[in-house]
């Protein structure tokens, strides 16, 4: 056929002259086109698949219904009995916007321009992944050579994929946000019950839902949202305390705006009321707690009366409410990251303690209408799998000084709030020794404290590669910049863990790459091989297949039941503790033995208003938000196109302001902030609020930059000598992501 | 009545114009050195319209570079900022939807209209492509291949002549004549190097003339 059209066209060109002699352009073949099927990528027009959500972990089962070939509507999944309930929300059903963004990494990019910043034109070029891993590979490869492992920082998930990395890197900076999160509740959790992460709470059978703060209904966590809505509408009494009318407080029957950063003395006085007035379950306590004794004398001094001076709660309604907790079966605190007990404020870590002890007197761990540590299959590792050799670790400490907090070693996370000096230190001073390469894996510079900081610190690396789905901040500052695969693309399953009352497993089929990028699972290996190290490549693949084998299922398997394995039996009270003793431990032995404070006490927050920064901050997240990954979405961010500074109206009018003003707002870090103002008796007078998620710099992000500021600007970071200072008593070394006070003056449209 | 001449002249324009608007690579620059550059104008000429200025502005601007590594690198890096990553924000993402359809994102309902076209035609994407059917240089290359597709069929298949044609004719009148112009503006704004812009208004003169021809009586 090609040579009768070259014949052809030599004939259509011969006759006239000045005509086309010979086109060898057409001659070639068709590059982005193909006629041959065997060379062309299918396009499926109409599907409909089952889908585990990634938005948030919460990892809704939904149905996607593909027509035209896109993704044009995303809904929850019925038989998905512990995530969606067969529902979706907002984020989960917009996730498709998430996918088709234009302004999405397609390509690996290499950067031109050696010099960094926010007003820095990278000069991205595209090369071939074998040049972006070859790169990385020599990089780290003249790293280790020179400095050590130690010299490589890893900014990455705590996922077997990234432990694999390090292990074979032999780094212990392996960093990860976990502890702007749930650090202090993780620790917390262990040092009590010697069990970890307890996010399953059997919400729906709850009588009474006493809340410090905690609010994943208003996050859109379908996973807590759906009981916590069952639980209401089958008669339980909810009670919430926080400065802000949060959006769970809205459906609260009381809400109690208490002074921020005090929850901890009204839960002391609590337990005090309820040991004191014998009202706790005492077959509970005496079966599966210890310490009773040394807790009762213990919390003698946490009186309600000295409760309400700190807190401002009325000493009356904090002993109704601790009698009402204690005799209204069953009744449940559930918490969850970013609420009080999260790492917000210095004493969050006693806060979460104290609220684990709570539980475990009235006998709500593990028991029905209470919280359950997660039940997952039992499946082979990915060591048990791909067992390797590991080099041997030679230099433990870490440049965000985790290795200075035993209990928090164990847990093997990091620590952003003391990032940002580490790593400074590390490559300005050597100490306590070089740093010069770094890995991302979608971690914003945004999620930072005074994140500013931190991109002063990264900038000095002698080089970064990052891994994103979007050109984040962060990705503005990458040498190498590798595009992810988004989860709606790739196909595999996911094993539930928030929410997990019984086994769960969730099939995550995709539609499929629409560009050239791939799983981070391949690019770990990708530069495992590129380094010289292939016997440290894992095969993911045939390692989910193992892990669904080893249940008895398959993807097929998943495929024609629905999407979803369950095995629904649950779940069924262990209580059996993984402590020393057993038992859930009031007087905590695990802390005793590292010389913490072993027994939940009062300790106040750390920033008190002042005249030059007189409000309390307080750092929310919209239903519609995740983190800031979702600030690209034009309609989502139509909702609410800026973050807003929340007022009381006292508050306001002290400072001439009303609704639809801007304010400017200054902390301790210096940064000075314009907000648009809301006028809301939702919060207190002494308190001001603003949502996470804005504030994007990014000049790849057409819709999400120029919207609003970031929160974090305001808060200060952290070093390793404070974390160190109040160590008997946070051993969780939380980042106080909410402990400052800010100031707020009024300004005008056109002041900067 | 199109002359075979005037219809081979549009297929290789088009498929030029489509190589300009993929990633460069030492085959593009190496492209204005050859005799396809000849090809190229002869077949501007052939339809009455000149592409030489525009020819000269993008061999002056590539002749100013040392060697070939040193421009590919240039035109390498604006690709890059105007049609990949887009810095700042969003040049010209070189896609229909973007352009066509209300909610600006990719794969849009004009982008399942023009791969439906492909495949009516018999194509689908290059599996080594790695990118979204209404890319414009897959669009470049469909109408290159529609009319190299008429002139193959000519005469002994006259129902495939015909349907190729009345494919071509929408695909211009109802798609590419649509939205081109709106990309093509952006990218002759935005530009910071003369190849581009030069590509871009030397395609905008093109589509010009083709969506006179498509709207013209058969």
């Amino acid at each position: 056929m090609e040579i009768s059209r070259r014949d052809f066209l030599k004939a259509a060109g011969a006759g006239t002259a000045g005509a086309i002699v010979f086109p060898s352009i057409l001659d070639g073949d068709l590059k982005a086109l193909a006629r041959e099927s065997g060379k062309r990528k299918p396009i499926v027009w109409d599907r409909v698949f089952h889908h585990a959500c990634g938005v948030c972990d919460s990892v809704c089962g939904t149905t996607v219904y593909v027509r035209d070939g896109r993704i044009k509507w995303i809904e929850g999944n019925p038989a998905d009995s512990l995530g969606s309930w067969g529902k979706a929300c907002v984020k989960g059903s917009s996730a498709m916007r998430h996918v088709y963004d234009p302004d999405r990494l397609k390509w690996p990019l290499k950067r031109t321009n050696p010099r960094k910043g926010k007003d820095e034109d990278p000069g991205w070029v595209k090369i071939p992944w074998e040049e972006a891993f070859a790169t990385i590979a020599q990089k780290f490869n003249e790293s280790i050579n020179e400095y050590g492992p130690q010299s490589i920082v890893l900014l990455t998930r705590p996922k077997a994929t990234d432990k694999r990395l390090q292990n074979a890197l032999g780094t212990p900076n392996l960093i990860n946000h976990i502890d702007t999160c749930y650090s202090s509740h993780q620790l917390a959790w262990m040092t009590t019950t010697g069990k970890g992460r307890p996010w399953s709470v059997d919400l729906q059978n709850a009588r009474y839902i006493l809340s410090f703060g905690w609010d994943m209904p208003g996050k859109s966590k379908l996973c807590f949202l759906n009981p916590f809505f069952a639980a209401k509408n089958n008669g339980a009494k909810i009670v919430v305390f926080d400065p802000r009318m949060s959006f769970t407080a809205a459906k609260a029957d009381e809400w109690i705006p208490i002074k921020p950063g005090t929850d901890l003395a009204v839960v002391l006085a609590m337990i005090n009321v309820i040991i004191g007035e014998g009202l706790y379950d005492k077959d509970y306590v005496e079966k599966y707690t210890s310490g009773l004794d040394k807790l009762a004398e213990h919390v003698r001094q946490y009186t309600p009366e000295w409760a309400a001076q700190i807190s401002g709660v009325p000493a009356g309604d904090i002993t109704r409410i601790a009698r009402e907790l204690a005799t209204a079966k069953p009744s449940v605190i559930p918490t969850h990251k970013r609420d009080a007990g999260g790492p917000n404020y210095i004493n969050s870590f006693q806060l979460a303690r104290a609220e684990i002890v709570l539980s475990a007197l009235i006998g709500s761990i593990e028991k029905p209408g209470g919280f359950y540590f997660p039940r997952q299959p039992k499946v082979r590792s990915m060591d048990e799998f791909a067992p390797a050799k590991y080099p041997e670790m030679k230099e433990k400490r870490r440049i965000d000084g985790l290795h200075l907090f035993p209990l928090m070693s164990k847990l093997g996370i990091g620590n952003f709030g003391t990032f940002a000096h580490g790593l400074t230190s590390a490559i300005e001073k050597g100490d306590p020794y070089p740093v010069k390469v770094a890995l991302v894996n979608q971690y914003n510079l945004l999620s930072f404290p005074n994140p500013d900081l931190v991109m002063k610190a990264l900038i000095k690396l002698d080089f970064m590669a990052v891994v994103d789905i979007l050109p984040s901040e962060m990705a503005q500052l990458a040498d190498i910049l590798l595009p992810e695969t988004h989860f709606l693309e790739t196909e595999g399953a996911e094993t539930r863990s928030y929410q997990a009352l019984w086994p769960q497993v969730e099939l995550r089929d995709g539609i499929g790459m629409l560009w050239d990028e791939k799983g981070w699972s391949s690019i770990v290996n990708g530069i495992l091989e590129a380094m010289g190290r292939p016997e440290f490549k894992v095969d993911w693949k045939g390692l989910e297949e193992a892990q669904l084998d080893d249940i008895g299922i398959s993807l097929e398997y998943l495929r024609s039941h629905d999407g979803i394995w369950e095995d629904r039996k649950g779940p069924t009270s262990n209580l059996e503790f993984a402590t020393p003793s057993k038992k859930i431990e009031f007087y905590s032995s695990a802390l005793e033995k590292e010389g913490y404070e072993p027994l939940p006490t009062w300790h106040d927050k750390k920033a008190h208003p002042s005249a030059q920064y007189p409000f309390h901050f307080i750092v929310t997240r919209n239903p519609w938000a995740r983190h800031g990954k979702l600030g690209n979405d034009p309609i989502l961010m139509e909702i609410q196109p800026s973050n807003f500074l929340h007022m009381h109206p006292d508050a306001a009018a002290k400072l001439g302001m009303k609704e639809g003003d801007c304010a400017f707002v200054t902390s301790p870090t210096g940064h000075r902030l314009k907000m648009p103002v809301h006028v809301t008796r939702g919060i207190r007078s002494d308190c001001v609020a603003t949502e996470h998620g804005y504030g994007h710099w990014s000049k790849d992000l057409r819709f999400a930059t120029g919207c609003g500021t970031n929160d974090g600007d305001l808060i200060p970071e952290m070093t390793v000598e404070e974390a160190l200072g109040r160590i008997d008593f946070d051993p969780s070394m939380s980042t106080p992501a909410c402990d400052v006070c800010v100031g707020v003056e009024k300004a005008y449209p056109d002041d900067r | 009545m199109q002359s075979t001449e005037s219809k081979t002249a549009r297929a290789v324009i088009y498929r030029f114009l489509s190589r300009c608007f993929s990633h460069p690579d030492r085959e593009l620059i190496e492209l204005f050195g050859s005799a396809r550059i000849q090809e190229f104008l002869q077949s501007w000429r052939y339809l009455d319209l000149d592409a030489e200025e525009a020819v000269t502005r993008i061999t002056n601007w590539l002749v100013q570079y040392p060697d070939c590594e040193t421009a590919l690198l240039e035109l390498d890096k604006e690709y890059a900022r105007l049609f990949i990553t887009a810095y700042p924000k969003a040049v010209a993402p070189p896609y229909s939807s973007v352009y066509l359809d209300r909610e600006q994102q990719v794969w849009g309902s004009s982008t399942a209209q023009v791969a439906r076209l492909y495949e009516t035609a018999g194509l689908g994407m290059n599996e080594n492509f790695h990118d979204i059917p209404d890319h414009i240089a897959a669009e470049l290359e469909f109408v290159s291949y529609l009319i190299l597709e008429q002139q193959e069929h000519n005469g002994n298949e006259a129902d495939k002549t015909r349907e190729m044609a009345s494919i071509e004719r929408k695909f211009l009148k109802e798609h590419l004549c649509k939205w081109a112009p709106l990309f093509l503006g952006r990218v002759g704004e935005y530009s910071k190097i003369d190849f581009y812009s030069a590509i871009a208004r030397l395609t905008q003169k093109f589509i010009d003339y083709e969506s006179k021809l498509a709207q013209t009586p058969e």
